[in-house]
């Protein structure tokens, strides 16, 4: 394995932030381009939360802002899909993203809501350059998007605080996932754009346990996420076969 | 720029009140924004509702149901017969919820006193608050919020507003929702009455080609009537004298309840139907008639409404609990999906229902014959009809189970 990387080449594909940053404004819009996105995002939320207060605790504390006393870094946020409502939660929020427009994007709604959010044009690099660290870190459908999963996972591990949580979210490599993903959800349905993912950068549950394991963190908790055509609705299964969930703790 | 309140009710009929209070029971700052209670107002409506039995679960888990038991009465049959002159006419079935397992299907209650109960328990709910206004003239939905334009000239703002305010709400235009009306050529004459044979509890209901009618039982020997017919009958019925008013009704109910009297005001109701093609959008949920009418057959109308508030108080709620903008895409579209396909699967049955005795069509006639005929004589099919009659579609939203456990009451 190499040195821990620090340089953007092994992480960031300029392809794939350029392509984000000409969606950017329409991150907001729930039947827009991000349509999928805002679809899966109760299901997605559930499980940062009930992860966050099973690993922290504070599940008695069963008040509004429930999230209170903890720090979170969202890697690759976007328009702040994930940010506002950790936020909301109580919980002292970071969303970085590359893309300029992404940033900006994010900044002007979450002040619409009243949210005080750190949101920063930053890459994870930068992040550890500064020392920063974070109760938990969340990369949700980055990890399809970077070439090098091994080096990405374990820049982000340095930012999780000894003690800490790491929160994934991902598309499996198997054939379902890339009828379903690819062919589905981009050509047939059109929920996505084509072009936004690459199957051949599907990680499966084994390789991603692999690199957590190799960035110092613990065996990952998965959940998966299973869409009802019938009610169109997603929710949290047991099925990891197309998009999963992981939370790895990192040692103490 | 801070709201007024998470949730703004529009509307403080039934489906208002219990909406604004199934929410504040589930944790969510409230407020009603609507014209003063004004209790002497709501005693001119005669009218009663039949409330099935999750709607009493409801009420009762709101604390309102106390207030009002007094006034009700069970519901522990309902009789369906058919009185038309048809070639093919449906035997006569009872629905009995003792075959359910059940003590009744559920209990009607006199408007007033539903209304009554519900605001007492509006009054006593910590986080429920009123803002009286004669009308909102204008809803405007925003990025983060949603004003109401108020006619004394102030305005409120909630994350979501719910409108509750019945067929003639401003809210599905606000919110570019496409609501679908139809008239029927029907009058329903609305009144109660006393008469001297028990009603044991039984609802009747006589199928006639111009329409249903239907007694429903009030306490001891009186029930209130839902009288659908054409509109020039219903017109010339009710300006009959008492006596003869009294003695038309006896005979259409073939003695069933006896000599009749002490009859009420009667009252004309013109049919009518509505179903919004979405159940909310754009920080704006629509409750009860505002997002549909049906016919008052069936006891359909109120429950959907209550269904619908139940509903939307699990929506809201949850997306509180995973830090979710209340009043986003997420949350309408939940309660969308939670409320859309039982109200268009019941106003879909209740209206084809009301629509098979208008015609002389006779192969309908034969099907309903056959229908009734099987239901008649089908015990597990009625189970399952009367079950499906009393649940809709779908799983029963938490705060219409019985003795729900409740968050942040």
């Amino acid at each position: 394995m190499t040195e821990r990387p620090t340089r953007s080449e092994a992480t960031l594909d300029p392809s794939e932030i350029d392509r984000f940053a000409r969606l950017a404004s329409e991150w907001w819009d729930a039947n827009g381009k991000f349509r999928t996105l805002h679809q899966i995002g109760p299901a997605r939320l559930t499980f940062l939360r009930d992860q966050l207060l099973r690993h922290f605790g504070g599940g008695e504390r069963a008040g509004l802002r429930p999230l209170e006393r903890l720090t979170l870094l969202d890697v690759g946020c976007g328009g702040g899909l994930v940010c506002e409502p950790m936020a909301r939660l109580g919980a002292t929020v970071t969303g970085i993203d590359p893309a300029q427009e992404n940033i900006e994007a994010a900044r002007q709604h979450a002040a619409g809501q009243g949210l005080a959010i750190d949101y920063r044009t930053a890459r994870i690099e930068d992040l550890v350059a500064e020392g920063a660290q974070f109760d938990a870190v969340a990369c949700l459908e980055v990890v399809e998007h970077v070439p090098d999963v091994g080096a990405f996972l374990k820049t982000c591990a340095v930012l999780v605080r000894p003690g800490g949580l790491m929160l994934l979210s991902t598309i499996n490599r198997t054939t379902k996932a890339y009828l379903l993903a690819i062919i589905g959800a981009e050509y047939v349905l059109r929920w996505l754009p084509v072009g936004t993912h690459q199957w051949e950068r599907f990680v499966t549950p084994a390789e991603l346990g692999r690199h957590l394991h190799a960035a110092g963190l613990g065996t990952p908790v998965l959940q998966g996420l299973a869409y009802s055509p019938l009610s169109d609705a997603w929710s949290l299964s047991g099925d990891t076969d197309v998009n999963y969930f992981a939370a790895a703790a990192k040692p103490g | 720029m801070t709201p007024t309140a998470d949730i703004a009710v529009i509307g403080a009929g039934p489906a208002g009140l219990a909406a604004a209070l199934a929410m504040a029971r589930r944790g969510l700052a409230v407020t009603i924004v609507a014209p003063p209670y004004d209790a002497a107002r709501a005693a001119a409506d005669r009218r009663t509702t039949a409330l099935i039995g999750p709607s009493v679960d409801l009420l009762k888990n709101l604390d309102a149901w106390d207030r009002c038991a007094a006034e009700a009465a069970p519901l522990a049959a309902v009789r369906i017969a058919d009185d038309r002159e048809a070639l093919v006419r449906a035997p006569e079935v009872t629905f009995d919820a003792a075959e359910l397992g059940l003590e009744s299907f559920g209990a009607n209650i006199p408007n007033p006193a539903l209304l009554a109960a519900l605001n007492e328990a509006a009054d006593a709910s910590p986080r429920l608050t009123r803002i009286a206004t004669s009308a909102v003239l204008a809803i405007e939905p925003g990025n983060s919020d949603v004003r109401l334009k108020l006619a004394e000239g102030g305005s409120a703002t909630a994350r979501l507003a719910v409108a509750a305010d019945g067929r003639n709400s401003i809210a599905p235009k606000a919110a570019s929702v496409t609501v679908r009306t139809w008239t029927y050529p029907q009058t329903a004459i609305v009144t109660s009455f006393g008469h001297t044979r028990p009603h044991n509890d039984t609802v009747n209901e006589l199928h006639r080609r111009t329409g249903p009618l239907t007694t429903v039982p009030l306490p001891g020997r009186r029930s209130s009537l839902v009288w659908v017919e054409d509109p020039s009958e219903a017109h010339r019925i009710v300006d009959l004298t008492g006596e003869a008013f009294g003695e038309l009704l006896e005979e259409r109910l073939q003695g069933v309840l006896g000599t009749l009297h002490d009859l009420g005001p009667r009252l004309l109701y013109p049919l009518s139907g509505a179903s919004a093609d979405r159940m909310g959008a754009r920080r704006i949920a629509l409750v009860g008639e505002a997002a549909h009418v049906i016919p008052p057959l069936g006891a359909q109308g109120l429950n959907l409404g209550l269904k619908d508030a139940a509903a939307l108080a699990d929506c809201t709620a949850e997306a509180q609990t995973r830090g979710d903008d209340i009043g986003g895409a997420h949350v309408l579209a939940a309660y969308h999906r939670a409320r859309g396909a039982d109200v268009t699967a019941r106003s879909a049955a209740i209206d084809l229902l009301n629509r098979s005795l208008l015609t002389d069509f006779l192969p309908l006639d034969v099907v309903r014959g056959a229908a009734v005929h099987v239901m008649a004589n089908s015990p597990a099919l009625r189970r399952l009809l009367m079950r499906g009659g009393l649940r809709g579609a779908g799983p029963l939203p938490s705060l219409m189970r019985p003795n729900a456990p409740l968050a942040g009451s």
